[in-house]
């Protein structure tokens, strides 16, 4: 896996490409959090849609992340998921926390509607 | 017919990948349905996953991967020789995680069973954790 990152105003775009798992989320983890902290972002977006894999290692991090932007006042969002990925974010519960979009930028445009992110 | 594969492996976090593409490998024979791949694979890495942290808690030891097949289920049994686990019944509940802080969901237990059509757990506290799962294949 590796992991693109990209930046729309206050919200940071995170696509992980590959497999989301416990090994590759260490690996990236020091890189995102990073950005998360150097750039003052108050919005995550997870674009799904280049990700083959996930585990609940990924639901953890992604979770982990919402914790992250709610304590800054921000929202998290999940964007292009396939079906593996959408069933593991129902049997987790996430879908009901996280609000899930079919696009990152439909996803930046929901945003951006709902907490005034522009 | 009947197969039977075994490996054994450190307790690397690269060996996640690993295992599940060995398990893929040896149920495709069966059945090379992407969804049940998909489930397979995700069952793996939850248990190895969980030796590796849980089980070694990032420590070094070895897991062991048993994979059975006949015509109508594979049978996958994920076997460390670690911490173990006192009260199954505890783990197993939804959202338990003994590692919280970690951006650990706690959901690896309820993603087998869901995943997977049993999800057995076998173990003794200090000396090993097994993890038994079967399912049929489409
Ligand atoms: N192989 C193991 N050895 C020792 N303890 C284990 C093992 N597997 C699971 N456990 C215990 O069971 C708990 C629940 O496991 P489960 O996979 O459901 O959640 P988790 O690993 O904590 O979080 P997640 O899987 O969502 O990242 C763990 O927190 C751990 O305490
Ligand atoms: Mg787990």
């Amino acid at each position: 896996m590796d992991i693109k990152l990209r930046y729309h105003k206050n919200i940071l775009i995170i696509t992980p490409r590959g497999e989301m798992d416990h090994h590759n989320i260490e690996k990236y983890r020091n890189e995102t959090d990073k950005s998360f902290e150097r750039r003052n972002i108050k919005n995550i977006i997870f674009d799904m849609s280049e990700t083959d894999f996930i585990d609940s290692s990924g639901i953890g991090y992604i979770l982990g992340r919402y914790k992250q932007t709610l304590f800054v006042g921000g929202k998290t969002a999940v964007a292009g998921s396939n079906d593996a990925v959408k069933k593991i974010m129902s049997c987790s519960g996430l879908d009901k926390i996280i609000k899930m979009y079919p696009s990152a930028e439909a996803a930046i445009a929901g945003i951006g509607r709902e907490a005034g992110a522009i | 017919m009947k197969n039977r594969a075994y490996i054994k492996f450190l307790s690397l976090s690269e060996n996640e990948g690993f295992a599940r593409l060995v398990a893929a490998a040896f149920v495709m024979a069966k059945n090379s349905h992407m969804d049940f791949l998909d489930d397979i694979k995700t069952a793996v890495s939850e248990a190895v996953t969980n030796s590796i942290v849980h089980g070694y808690e990032g420590g070094e030891g070895e897991i062991e991967m048993e994979l059975v097949s006949d015509d109508e289920k594979v049978y996958i049994t994920i076997t460390d020789y670690g911490v173990g686990i006192e009260d199954i019944d505890l783990v197993r509940t939804p959202l338990y995680s003994s590692k919280p802080s970690q951006n650990r969901a706690g959901i690896g237990f309820t993603v087998m069973e869901t995943f997977m059509d049993s999800v057995e757990v076998v173990s003794e506290k200090g000396r090993f954790t097994k993890v038994i799962m079967s399912k049929k294949f489409l």
